[in-house]
């Protein structure tokens, strides 16, 4: 509602984006053999991207060369161990440049906090080193391969943002990640390098049906009923499944998004608003 | 398999405050993904875009015009609508209001109208004709989220926005209508640019000053320009973010970090 008149409307559509073409691009993925990874890395191989796909799961060769199969681009697997040092940068040495980087590799554990156990303590130490050091040591192998309009996307969570009990190291590791990504989106602009965060909600995956089934062997109630409650919180109804998450994944990978950095976009079906 | 797409052929659209800026643009976007758009504006010139838009993609855009604060008027116009697949709503008004300046209160008043009620009669209006799976968007701000000195009304204005929109996304989620809004930061439109020049005018600074210190704010360099803002609408009327309700998407090259 301006009093300014239109006479000319600008420019070219976007004609480069509506397609969401990722040819002779090189997209990494780490934690891409299972769950969400795996959805997103068939997204990027429909796309027709080059993609390397980092796990620690030996599965990876059989998910890769699968992958393969219908792909019109490169696709390769790197097995290793985000979490130790050097190991990120090993699995990149042989890739000159990185268009768009996906760090997505974590894992889930419960870790109440009156559990003593020296396991408790590991299981904590370890999901801090995986979800953010490993986090760091990916972004730090990949950004000497960047150029200006690459784009970071670090999987976090809506328990990157909100949390329930018994899954201190979890949820602590997702609010870093968000962190690490607004720190890294401020030290990478002025590079045009793009930075931001996934948030899915529950969706189903090997780790949720674990977590669902530990939470409901500590508080007693069912699985059924835990779920339930989750899903109900929504406001879209349902249980998310993987492949419903790719596309906002896509989107922060695409030109679309050139103008977005910085920021942390709950995909949870309206679970967490804000 | 098929690539994902962007696409938004059969969908019908309605694109409110379409008549300039980024509006207009999301109009434009939207009709050259397929859409079937309306577009409506208090101004006479929403013919003209409705008519420029229309030999540019030799396609039929329809036009209305009405403010959309008077109820009657606006439930007339949008009986020319039977259903809907996506709401665009970003019809709004910024202006300057600091306190203090006593003459600026009706001002305040016009600004929580046209911005806040005027988005909820729009919503309100049409909820029953949004098809199930549509979209409701609405153009929010970075200044939903936080604020710079003089801005009160129209901060309040786009913060309430957004508590209402997370209201919205339950009542219409049962349907698997998504309800979300974009965030533009700083943007090449006649609101804006006014807004810097009374600033500049106010504090006795130059409007260049003035300028770059809000671009100093944002991660990435540069002056948004109303086109630029596009894809954001764009993602959330497509299937690639049918899972995304309740939310706000910043595209501000990083001024605010959400």
């Amino acid at each position: 509602m301006t009093d300014v008149v239109a006479t000319t409307l600008s420019a070219a559509p976007m004609q480069d984006d509506v397609t969401l073409d990722f040819r002779g691009q090189t997209v990494v993925l780490s934690g891409g053999s299972r769950g969400i990874g795996l959805a997103v890395a068939k997204a990027f191989v429909r796309s027709h991207a080059d993609l390397r796909v980092l796990a620690d799961d030996p599965t990876l060769t059989s998910v890769v060369a699968e992958l393969a199969t219908s792909a019109k681009g490169k696709v390769s697997g790197r097995i290793g161990d985000i979490a130790e040092s050097g190991a990120a940068t090993a699995m990149l040495s042989d890739i000159p440049k990185i268009d768009v980087l996906i760090a997505n590799a974590g894992m889930e554990r419960l870790t109440p906090i009156d559990d003593l156990s020296a396991e408790a303590e590991e299981y904590f130490r370890r999901v801090i080193a995986v979800n953010v050091i490993g986090t760091y040591l990916t972004v730090r192998a990949a950004v000497p391969k960047m150029r200006s309009e690459s784009r970071i996307i670090l999987t976090s969570s809506v328990w990157g943002k909100s949390a329930v009990g018994e899954f201190g190291a979890y949820i602590a590791s997702k609010h870093a990640v968000i962190g690490l990504m607004r720190s890294l989106a401020r030290e990478l602009g002025p590079r045009g390098i793009r930075v931001n965060c996934v948030c899915p909600g529950w969706v189903r995956t090997e780790a949720a049906l674990k977590s669902l089934r530990q939470m409901s062997e500590r508080s007693g109630i069912g699985e059924a009923d835990i779920l339930d409650e989750v899903l109900t919180s929504q406001c879209l109804p349902g249980f998310q499944a993987p492949d419903d998450v790719p596309g906002l994944f896509v989107f922060l990978a695409s030109s679309l998004s050139r103008n977005i950095t910085g920021q942390a976009i709950n995909i949870d079906r309206g679970e967490f608003l804000g | 398999m098929s690539a994902l797409s962007l696409r938004l052929d059969d969908k019908k659209a309605l694109v409110v405050g379409a008549s300039s800026g980024i509006g207009r643009e999301v109009a434009r976007e939207f009709v050259l993904q397929g859409a079937d758009v309306t577009v409506l504006a208090d101004e006479e010139a929403i013919f003209e875009v409705a008519d420029c838009l229309g030999q540019e993609t030799g396609r039929v855009i329809k036009a209305l015009r009405c403010d959309i604060t008077d109820r009657d008027l606006l439930r007339a116009n949008l009986a020319a609508i039977d259903c809907l697949d996506i709401l665009v709503h970003n019809a709004g008004f910024e202006r300057l209001t600091p306190l203090g300046d006593f003459k600026s209160e009706d001002l305040f008043r016009r600004i929580i109208d046209v911005n806040l009620l005027g988005a909820y009669y729009v919503t309100n209006e049409l909820a029953g004709r949004l098809r199930d799976g549509g979209r409701v968007i609405y153009t929010a701000s970075t200044y939903s989220k936080y604020a710079i000195a003089r801005m009160a009304a129209y901060a309040s204005s786009k913060h309430a926005l957004v508590g209402m929109l997370r209201s919205f996304s339950h009542e219409f989620g049962g349907r698997r209508i998504t309800v979300n809004a974009v965030c533009p930061g700083w943007v090449n439109t006649e609101f804006s640019n006014r807004s810097v020049r009374q600033i500049a005018l106010d504090t006795g600074r130059s409007v260049e000053d003035v300028g770059n210190e809000v671009l100093r704010l944002q991660a990435m360099t540069g002056h948004l320009e109303p086109r630029e803002v596009v894809g954001g609408f764009l993602f959330l009327a497509s299937d690639l973010a049918k899972d995304i309700t309740g939310q706000t998407i910043h595209v501000d090259r990083g001024e605010y970090q959400d």
